[in-house]
């Protein structure tokens, strides 16, 4: 079939993307979500806290409370949608090709694309943990789901690796299904998640928190026996001799990082930024292949959804205006670069010719007080905001006006300390 | 009558700001480190009256899933929680379920309502 | 040296220090007794006694102090009464490469047969843990009975794997000489042009001779320049190489699992979670069947396969003529992007260096995951898999040394296995002269996976010199069906399929794009999948970089949904179910 929006992956990223791309004009019965779980909402339906549009919606709303907001939308919009579908390749014109139980293999043309297929979980194997291979072991995502879709607990006793918000969040689910949480370790100095999901997920279960620690050995046959965590040298990360304590424990969730899911983005040769595992975007969302756009966290891993959904906007919008006859582009591309203290930025760059201000979002590599974020275009700062603490665990943005751009070839954006 | 210094991590917005409070019988004499209002509050209430958000899930029954998420409309007093998630393993609701449908009323007398957080269909 | 008691003490006295061994000779097997301070003392004596050449076995009852235990934990187990199976031709201990290819050979003939398998499903030792090498039969020193085997097994892979639709392929081995071939010691003495001499003409030469001489096909020398043209990725000083062209890459446990369906459909009888405790005899000590913990199961012959534990299933019959010393094998896989960084087979030459392995090597699975190893680390126990950090590094090292450029941070998996070693290090087939109607088949280390057809016919004919009548049975199917890999096929195929069964059009494992139908397929088979391994085994959902995060909750739901078991009881391998217990509001 021929269509003029394709969206992979119907997410909080997808949903959005849809729907601003209808509200840009095209036509519902041209739009077609493409989603490989049996209902619409990706990872939000299993996503049962709150703590999601805060900003969005004035209010404390749960994942799933989320989800059905946008996945109502496109209901009454009219836009298409093919549930349990997986999408198997993309070619560079554009043409999907997908399956499901009751269409079969599919190819979709499409006159744009946005992939909105989100991030997937490092595993065990990716951080290297020696020793055996119980079943126990899981990915905190994994986790969550088994507990807040299926009803079954993966475990009585856990140890849990890395505090990033996930991790944390399965720690207080844990406790309140009745199982004993030993600890959370993790191999930063910091927590990698939020300072809230500490107090109400850690604290608020008088949950042992160890920083500077991790897991150096996995025990048990058939199931987890227990773990050997150890104490870390801070600079050099490896495990302090002496150290080493035996946890007993029947499960073990990882909560170590995800992976923006980029496997397709690869089979159709898009480029992909090292720093993020995401494609390079430009301010318009669109990828180095023409009419293909990324959204949500298969570009970068996010913290809140609402910037999820902020961001998708912008792709389907974007979407849109490239199947109504497209944007024009500047002669010569601005890169952004990262500067001193910040990790990466999304966009990576502006190539559009448009009159509307640049979001650019972007993390920073360690914690500092009261600093200034910066936004510097031949030596001179265009934009700036004072912070009295940036953090790498939260997302932070500058806007730029095109007029500071004109003559420019080059953004940098940095975080100054005076 | 005696003044305590106090460390609280507001839980309000992805900021968490950690506010540091002098308070003398459950009274806020000094505050900083909040960046808005809402902190402010969240610390009178940590000391009053402290409050979550109890979110879980219940059985259903013929339902698309085994599962549907709920939550309390409100917060409810801290000390409720465990409580009210026990009495929440007894419940089964029969799907069709809508969103928002009450699940349980006033748990556990803190007048506050349990509700459903998404649809759930039928099974096919 | 000879084969004599003393002057094996002897030697083993000069050798290990801190020992204090007596040996007995008896017959050809040597036993030794005593103490040594360190399990690696002990293996070092045994590997003294057993390199004799007169030695055909070596049995030890050896203290090591280092040891807290050396006895196998006794559990308590059931030994039921009841004759559970009656007057079988055969029992087969062990549904590992040995037991399964045995059995499928034997499924040719009119008999009785029945394998018998502890764990819940087949090929889960050393055979599920090795990196799938269906080596060419190159070995060192003496003759063994591993490379006649070897030779004869590999040459058969072809024929069988096409039967028993197994996807095999001859990517052929290149063997490297490097800085490293030469051992320091010798290096140290060499002016570099006698060593320049040596490394890029003789030594590949040399290899390629004593190969013909023991009747390895397909041998040929190359020089630095045309190894490099064949493998780019290799490090730029190569000096020359050997490539080995009847090299083999297979997925070890497919092929059992191929090999035990064919004996299955063709009426072999297979228990699974049924575990042998000892062998049953008469007076006379002929053996008369074996005492299981389900009940005795009745049979004239026995063949014990019993991997690590066949030495003490041999010695239940009071004929315990070997002692295996168990070897771990660690293996690191890498994700399938870089299926074509190498195409053949790549391993080193080293001189000097372990002798009882073939070194390792980085190859690739015929999925295309590149895959490095295995180490060779003396353990006590049998059940140690596990992997260790200096094991990681060692792999990293060892074949980043030839592929500098291979991008080692794609590691998806590690995973180890234990090698049933006899001290001899060579296969020890025998029926036995104490327990008549005992026919070991042990000490089956690599290359024990290339010689498992040829280790087939050999313990046939063994067992019809001991008596068995072997009567062609005229129904024998060898064809076998390995069911669809949905991953591989055109998309018209794939277009076919959904349209007859909608089920192939749901996809469960989105890394390695496994089917709904081929997990139904899996659950369904002669030899079924009963646990989320066995699943995975079978369709490799689970096997790709994100190691099952996505499909691990669809592949409980399917398995308990056919089971007809609930969710909480659906293991994800003997004794460990997936997940605990429903939620308290469950």
């Amino acid at each position: 079939m021929d269509v003029k929006l394709a969206v992979i992956g119907a997410g909080p990223a997808g949903l959005g993307a849809a729907l601003a791309a209808h509200e840009e004009g095209i036509d519902a019965e041209e739009i077609h979500l493409i989603e490989r779980d049996v209902e619409l909402g990706g990872i939000l339906p299993q996503c049962i806290h709150n703590g999601f549009g805060k900003f969005n919606f004035g209010e404390r709303m749960t994942g799933p409370e989320y989800a059905t907001h946008y996945v109502e939308e496109v209901e009454d919009a009219g836009i298409n949608y093919h549930l349990n579908t997986m999408a198997l390749d993309i070619s560079e014109d554009r043409v999907i090709t997908a399956v499901n139980p009751e269409e079969g293999l599919m190819r979709i043309g499409a006159d744009a694309i946005i992939l909105a297929m989100g991030c997937r979980e490092r595993s065990r194997y990716q951080i290297r943990i020696p020793g055996e291979r119980p079943a126990g072991v899981f990915p905190a995502g994994t986790v969550q789901r088994l507990i807040n879709m299926e009803g079954v607990m993966p475990g009585e006793k856990a140890v849990i690796l890395g505090s990033g918000d996930v991790g944390m969040i399965i720690a207080r689910r844990l406790e309140l299904e009745g199982a004993e949480v030993e600890g959370v370790y993790e191999i930063m100095s910091s927590p990698s998640g939020l300072p809230r999901n500490v107090q109400q997920c850690l604290r608020d279960y008088d949950i042992p928190f160890h920083l500077n620690h991790t897991v150096t050995e996995v025990h048990g046959d058939k199931r987890l026996e227990g773990v050997t965590v150890s104490e870390i040298d801070p600079d050099t990360f490896e495990p302090i001799p002496g150290t080493e304590r035996y946890v007993e424990c029947d499960t073990l969730v990882l909560s170590v990082g995800l992976i923006p899911e980029n496997e397709l983005s690869k089979e159709v040769g898009i480029s992909l930024d090292g720093r993020t595992g995401g494609p390079i975007v430009d301010e318009e969302r669109e990828t180095s292949v023409d009419g293909i756009f990324g959204c949500g966290n298969v570009v970068h891993v996010y913290d809140l959804v609402d910037d999820v959904t902020k961001n998708s906007e912008l792709a389907g919008k974007s979407a849109a205006r490239f199947i109504q006859g497209g944007t024009d582009r500047r002669v010569e591309n601005i890169s952004i670069n990262a500067g001193n203290n910040v990790a990466y930025t999304v966009p990576q760059g502006i190539e559009k010719s448009n009159e509307e201000p640049v979001e650019v979002f972007f993390r920073v590599e360690r914690e500092e007080e009261n600093v200034k974020t910066q936004a510097v275009v031949s030596g001179k700062v265009i934009e700036e905001n004072a912070k009295r603490v940036v953090k790498p665990p939260i997302m932070e943005s500058l806007s730029i006006s095109r007029k500071d751009l004109s003559e420019a070839e080059e953004v940098l954006i940095r975080v100054f300390e005076e | 009558m005696t003044e305590e210094e106090q460390t609280f991590t507001c839980i309000n917005c992805p900021m968490g700001c950690t506010i540091e409070a002098v308070t003398r019988d459950e009274e806020i004499v000094e505050i900083e480190g909040n960046i808005c209002e809402a902190g402010e509050q969240y610390v009178k209430s940590e000391l009053k009256n402290p409050t979550r958000f109890l979110t879980g899930t219940v059985k259903v029954k013929n339902g698309l899933l085994p599962r549907v998420p709920i939550k309390t409309e409100k917060e409810i007093p801290k000390e409720k929680v465990e409580e009210a998630t026990e009495e929440l393993e007894n419940v089964e609701l029969e799907a069709p379920i809508e969103l928002h449908q009450t699940v349980i009323e006033d748990i556990k007398g803190t007048k506050v309502n349990v509700i459903t957080t998404r649809p759930m269909p039928e099974k096919e | 040296m000879s084969g004599s008691a003393e002057d094996i003490e002897e030697e083993i006295g000069s050798e290990v220090p801190n020992s204090d061994i007596k040996v007995r000779v008896e017959d050809g097997i040597a036993y030794l007794s005593g103490k040594t301070e360190t399990w690696e003392e002990y293996v070092g004596a045994g590997h003294i006694a057993g390199e004799n050449d007169d030695i055909r076995g070596v049995v030890t009852d050896v203290d090591v102090e280092e040891i807290e235990d050396n006895q196998s934990e006794s559990m308590e187990r059931q030994e039921p009464d009841e004759v559970i199976k009656e007057k079988q031709d055969i029992v087969i201990v062990g549904a590992g490469v040995s037991g399964c290819s045995i059995a499928r050979e034997l499924s040719k003939y009119d008999l009785d047969v029945t394998l018998v398998e502890r764990e819940l499903d087949v090929s889960l030792g050393a055979s599920k843990a090795n990196n799938g090498c269906v080596h060419v039969g190159i070995d060192q020193g003496k003759e063994t009975l591993k490379h006649k085997l070897c030779l004869r097994g590999n040459a058969m892979f072809d024929d069988l794997t096409e039967e028993l639709d197994v996807p095999f392929r001859r990517i052929g081995t290149l063997l490297t000489i490097t800085d490293r071939t030469l051992p320091e010691k010798v290096e140290s003495y060499l002016p570099s042009f006698v060593r320049s001499i040596l490394l890029k003409h003789v030594i590949p030469k040399l290899v390629t001779f004593y190969g013909k001489m023991k009747n390895v096909p397909g041998l040929e020398t190359l020089s630095g320049k045309e190894a490099k043209e064949l493998e780019p990725n290799l490090k730029d000083d190569i000096y020359s190489g050997v490539l080995m062209s009847t090299m083999g890459i297979i997925s070890p446990y497919e092929w059992v699992i191929a090999l035990a369906e064919n004996a299955v459909e063709n009426g072999v009888e297979l228990m699974l979670d049924t575990e042998v405790i000892e062998i049953i005899s008469n007076e006379e000590n002929e053996v008369e069947g074996v005492q299981t913990d389900r009940g005795i199961i009745e049979a004239d012959y026995v063949i014990n396969a019993a991997g690590v534990y066949a030495d003490e299933l041999a010695e239940t019959a009071g004929a315990k003529e070997f002692t295996i010393h168990p070897r771990k094998g660690s293996l690191i896989i890498f994700d399938k992007n870089n299926s074509d960084y190498n195409d053949h087979v790549v391993s080193e030459l080293r001189f000097g260096g372990d002798e009882y392995t073939k070194g390792g090597t980085a190859m690739k699975t015929p999925e295309g995951n590149p895959e490095w190893g295995p180490t060779a680390v003396e353990v006590p126990d049998k059940e140690d898999k596990s992997v260790t950090e200096e094991e990681i590094n060692q792999i990293l090292n060892k074949y980043g040394f030839l592929f500098p450029d291979f991008e080692t941070g794609d590691m998806i998996r590690y995973f180890a296995g234990v090698r049933a070693s006899t001290f001899t290090e060579d296969f020890f087939i025998e029926a036995s002269d104490k327990a008549p109607g005992l026919i070991n088949v042990a000490g089956i280390q690599s290359p024990g996976l290339a010689s498992s057809p040829a280790i087939a016919e050999y313990v046939v004919r063994i067992l019809g010199s001991e008596g068995l009548e072997l009567v062609e049975d005229p129904d024998f199917d060898p064809e076998r069906d390995g069911g669809p890999r949905f991953e591989e096929m055109s998309e018209e195929r794939r277009k076919e399929l959904i349209g007859e069964d909608s089920e192939y059009g749901r996809i469960v494992c989105r890394c390695e794009k496994v089917t709904e139908k081929e997990v139904l397929e899996a659950i369904d088979e002669p030899v079924p999948a009963l646990t989320v391994d066995a699943v995975k085994r079978r369709t490799r959902a689970g096997m790709g970089r994100c190691q099952s995060g996505f499909c691990r909750p669809r592949v409980i739901n399917i398995l308990s949904e056919e089971l007809g078991i609930p969710i909480e009881e659906v293991k994800k391998k003997k004794g460990a179910n997936s997940v605990t217990r429903r939620t308290k509001e469950g």
